[in-house]
């Protein structure tokens, strides 16, 4: 597993595997590629493998379809989910360090209740938080999409690093404890550097997950100048059976659009995910 | 959770103080989020639940008569039928072919970071509106699976509309979306310390018994945390069957999800007091599964602490 | 005027939430009022409504429109959660199925209680569509339409079938003339099953949807039985099989059989032809519901309105009064209508109406004149909003028809199912 293969036939045959499951798997992604590139009328009707009559046009037109220009949601998207990036790396792993790591009395029960909090259906939280953040005065401002953030809410994460932070052998921070390090300075010098897999997962998803989050943006922002992303791309569909009709063309194609970022926040940041102890040497 | 050592009835010495100090600073974010923001609307909901609740109209206290509904609700039955099915069976099977994917992605072949990316691209658009459509063109009567069913002489079916198949095809559609669990393990492989493969690689351990013995004991807690959180998961699934269905659960109610029923009550129905009865009874039922795994994992995760 | 109900979440919550004041939206910002106004839709509904708003705007400077435009997956989700947290648009783009359950609970205005609209522009027949059973108007129609047959011209052509007279035929020439569709290996005609299309069949057996007071079913077991054995005749002609109407359901109607050319004909909302043509590139028409006599007077058709506009009873007077005044604009004056057309259907107020029908194009003239026209086959009441309760009823249609389409159960039980579902989502 270390090496790469030294048999050139076998390499060969796992790539021939690994592309042709590729393949499988993106199968939809390339339909919508594809279907991106035809006309409206043409999507639900043509033959798939004939690929003639392709033109940019949804993605002109998807562009300019609504109200603003597609990047302006996109720079509200991307504010929303830089804000809750930031909230999410900071507060979830000093919340994971102290369930890690420090003793103090109700961890456990602490624990507990935090894992509780992601096992309610956000279905039932939404108006008592709409309620809560319309009193605060926060509605149609991106505070109720990145303050809880900030506040270590998103249990997820916090279960997360603290997986990880307990995988790090303790002698490590043992052996700062002695040579007179406080819990800061171990956090700080010995876990953050040890998890950044961790921080990079959490990043990732932190990014792929509010950028795809529709119902929080739905609910706390009212005005359709501050809406993200997801919400542009439903605007597309008129699920309704009324008047005015559905843009499938535009929406593949602002789909296509919007999963430029996420797809190269992921290539790039994949690359984090391999420096773990291995690379860095441990101890 | 795990092995700590047993706290004892002594007063703290000044170091444990101090400690715990520290463990309260590092919580704080987390407290004052639980405080302001989780616990109000959490304790609402709770509320709401003894109460006939339809946005509109005050709620009205109705004592346990939402959960006692519940008993004789026959199609919240078929949606923890539903649901059940669907845990049992994708659950595993993601986790099995995410563990698979990431060792095979780990490294040692050129082109990795296309690999994973390429395998995580499903993942990305597996709840987005297109979906409805894209599985579709999979699982539909035209759809890719009975076109290659028509290569080796098999009739298909439209597996997506028939009410035996409808689930099946959900199941695929959430194992398709294997992504998160596989970077968490492609994460969790790296913190791995290649000593000790090198350790067993003396000892001239065979690629499956090196699996074995080194990478999964070590990735136990990953593999652990990795089960919790898709437990957590398709136990609320909502979203793909809400855009599959048609935010029905069709076809007839084959699709019907926990939570997709909860929504339709209490959103399509304005009985929010009832579905908010429907979350807490989810709440107990997660928690009980969850429960008995953290009983369970002290027999086979090993933590490094 | 901050809602009474402020204390919409009491005990623990509003504890825990410090009392659950919600803000108060809306209110002047020193020039002139600022309306909210929230509508779902589609760019190019969106388009229409904003272009319609600047017109309102420049004819009235001293009010501002806030437009909010939701996409019809969510709309009804966070219009319910604003209600909640008392802070709803101050007008409201309603639908038929929730004029009820929103106006029933005082969250909409009676609006003949506003002077700013005039209603008399309006036919009786037509407020009658957003009026409660006690008469008060929750909802005035932004667009009429019906729920009727549409033709896929060229796949009649090509499987070479007249189109039928569609005020003489029958139940029987519709079963035939399906089956001949499907001779040349499209589909003939879809079941449209479900309230819309079993109210008609109800109107021509004399009975009706729902009870008087709305708290259970108003027809028989036997109609309903008689409904159901009409769908699966309907299937030996040339209908689409359960797979199909399963694998079709959740999706829009643009990917739909009939809308890509292989289905002969379908059960469409007349407004929704327009896209269904451009969508199959194909000539459509739309068709009368055949009836059991032979007379299209007999049909049992009746006019539906599409989309509607409501006044929240949030808002405080001055607010109500100017929202008046912008709904009158929308519904009575030729410049909005020129802006938003027939986009939410026809327009309700027939003077308007005749101002600007030279300017459609002809797929919107046919829609227009054919809605317009049917007038004179229009011999039921049109039935008022949908009651309290009923917004689960069509997925209980959904659900029970489906299996008696894959053979999983006989019409009785499937009425019997149905039955029980309806009276027991209304009780």
């Amino acid at each position: 597993m270390t090496r790469i293969s030294r048999h050139p036939v076998r390499r060969g045959l796992k790539h021939v595997v690994l592309i042709a499951a590729a393949l499988v798997m993106l199968y939809p992604v390339i339909w919508m590629l594809v279907s991106s590139l035809r006309p409206d009328e043409a999507i639900f009707r043509g033959e798939f493998f004939s690929l003639s009559d392709l033109s940019f046009d949804n993605y002109r037109d998807g562009w300019n379809a609504l109200r603003h220009p597609f990047g302006h949601y996109v720079i509200n998207s991307v504010i929303i989910t830089g804000g809750a990036i930031i909230g999410n790396l900071v507060s979830c792993s000093m919340v994971a360090y102290a369930f890690a790591r420090l003793k103090f009395r109700g961890n456990k029960v602490f624990f507990a209740i935090m894992l509780m909090t992601i096992m309610l259906p956000v279905h039932v939280l939404l108006v008592p938080q709409y309620v809560l953040f319309s009193a605060l005065d926060w509605i149609n401002t991106p505070l109720p999409l990145i303050v809880p953030k900030l506040l270590a809410t998103d249990a997820f994460f916090v279960f997360l690093m603290v997986q990880f932070i307990r995988g790090i052998p303790r002698e490590l921070d043992e052996a700062a404890t002695i040579d007179g390090a406080g819990p800061l300075r171990v956090f700080v010098k010995i876990i953050l550097p040890l998890t950044v897999p961790a921080l990079a997962t959490t990043a990732i998803f932190t990014f792929i997950w509010t950028w795809n989050d529709f119902l929080g943006p739905l609910i706390f922002l009212t005005d359709s100048d501050a809406y993200t992303v997801q919400l542009a791309l439903r605007s597309f569909i008129d699920a309704s059976g009324g008047g005015g009709g559905s843009s499938w063309g535009s929406l593949f194609a602002m789909s296509t659009v919007s999963l430029l970022p996420i797809f190269l926040v992921f290539l790039v940041g994949q690359r984090y995910l391999v420096r773990g102890i291995a690379t860095t040497g441990g101890r | 959770m795990g092995r700590r050592p047993t706290r004892d009835r002594r007063p703290l010495s000044a170091r444990d103080k101090k400690e715990e100090r520290a463990g309260f600073a590092f919580l704080s974010p987390w407290l004052v989020g639980l405080f302001v923001i989780t616990i109000g609307p959490m304790a609402a909901s709770l509320y709401l639940s003894f109460t006939d609740y339809s946005f509109l109209d005050s709620p009205e206290w109705i004592g346990l008569e939402n959960y006692q509904r519940l008993f004789s609700d026959t199609r919240f039955h078929q949606a923890i039928g539903v649901t059940f099915r669907y845990v049992i069976v994708s659950v595993p099977l993601q986790l099995v072919v995410a563990l698979l994917v990431a060792i095979v992605l780990d490294r040692g072949i050129r082109g990795l970071a296309l690999y994973r990316s390429a395998f995580y691209l499903p993942s990305l658009i597996g709840g987005s509106v297109a979906i409805a459509i894209l599985w579709r063109q999979i699982f539909g009567a035209d759809g890719l699976v009975n076109w290659a069913l028509a290569l080796i002489g098999i009739e298909g079916r439209s597996w997506i509309a028939n009410p035996d198949t409808a689930l099946g095809t959900l199941i695929v559609l959430n194992v398709w979306t294997f992504g998160a669990p596989m970077i968490i393990f492609l994460a969790g492989l790296r913190q791995i310390p290649a000593m000790y493969y090198e350790a067993a690689g003396v000892d001239g351990a065979g690629v499956l018994r090196r699996f074995w013995n080194v990478t999964v004991p070590i990735l136990t807690p990953i593999i652990f945390f990795n089960l919790i959180l898709q437990l957590i998961g398709a136990f609320q699934a909502f979203t793909q069957a809400f855009i599959i269905s048609g935010g029905s659960g069709a076809p007839s109610d084959s699709t019907l999800f926990y939570t997709l029923y909860l929504y339709m009550e209490g959103f399509g129905n304005f009985s929010m007091g009832y579905a908010s009865a429907m979350a807490w009874v989810l709440v107990v039922i997660i928690g009980a599964f969850t429960l008995i795994n953290f009983i369970a994992s002290k027999y086979w995760v090993f933590y490094d602490d | 005027m901050c809602p009474t109900r402020r204390q919409v979440l009491t005990g623990a919550a509003a504890l825990a939430i410090g009392g659950g004041l919600a803000s108060c939206r809306g209110g002047g910002d020193g020039d002139g009022l600022v309306i909210d106004y929230g509508w779902w839709g589609s760019p190019e509904k969106d388009d229409a409504v904003f272009a319609a708003i600047d017109a309102f705007e420049a004819a009235t400077p001293d009010i501002q429109i806030e437009g909010e435009a939701t996409p019809w997956d969510g709309y009804w989700d966070k219009l319910a959660t604003m209600s909640a947290g008392g802070s709803p648009p101050d007008v409201i783009h309603m639908s038929e199925r929730y004029i009820l359950e929103y106006g029933e609970r005082d969250a909409l205005v009676d609006l003949r209680d506003l002077d700013g609209i005039d209603v008399d522009t309006l036919d009786e027949m037509i407020l009658g569509l957003g009026e409660s059973g006690d008469g008060a108007l929750y909802a005035v129609p932004a667009g009429l339409n019906t729920f009727i047959l549409a033709a896929n011209v060229e796949l009649f052509n090509e499987a070479g079938v007249d189109l039928p007279d569609d005020s003489t035929w029958t139940w029987s020439d519709f079963y035939e003339i399906s089956a001949a569709l499907a001779e040349s290996g499209i589909v003939g005609a879809g079941y449209g099953f479900g309230i819309e299309s079993f109210r008609p069949w109800l109107h021509q057996h004399d009975e009706t949807m729902y009870n008087e007071d709305g708290t259970a079913a108003g027809f028989s077991h036997e109609v309903l039985v008689s409904y159901l054995e009409h769908l699966l005749t309907m299937r030996e002609h040339g209908g689409p099989t359960a797979d199909q109407v399963s694998e079709y359901a959740a999706v829009p109607s643009e990917a739909g059989l009939f809308s890509t050319g292989q289905q002969g004909m379908e059960w469409v909302y007349s407004n929704t032809l327009g896209e269904r043509s451009e969508a199959a590139g194909a000539e459509m028409r739309l068709l009368r519901i055949p009836s059991q006599t032979g007379a299209a007077a007999d049909a049992g058709m009746y006019y539906k309105g599409s989309e509607f506009y409501s006044i929240s009873a949030h808002s405080d007077p001055e607010e109500q009064a100017a929202a008046a005044q912008f709904v009158n604009f929308m519904v009575n004056d030729s410049d909005a209508i020129q802006e938003i057309g027939m986009i939410m259907g026809v327009p309700p107020n027939r003077e308007v109406v005749e101002e600007i029908s030279d300017d459609l194009d002809e797929i919107d003239q046919h829609v227009q004149e054919f809605v317009t026209d049917l007038e004179a086959d229009l011999t039921v009441e049109a039935p008022g909003p949908s009651p309290i309760g009923s917004g689960n009823i069509q997925g209980i249609f959904d659900r029970d028809v489906l299996e008696l389409l894959y053979d999983r159960a006989t019409p009785e039980e499937t009425a019997e199912k149905i039955i029980q579902g309806i009276n027991s989502e209304l009780g």
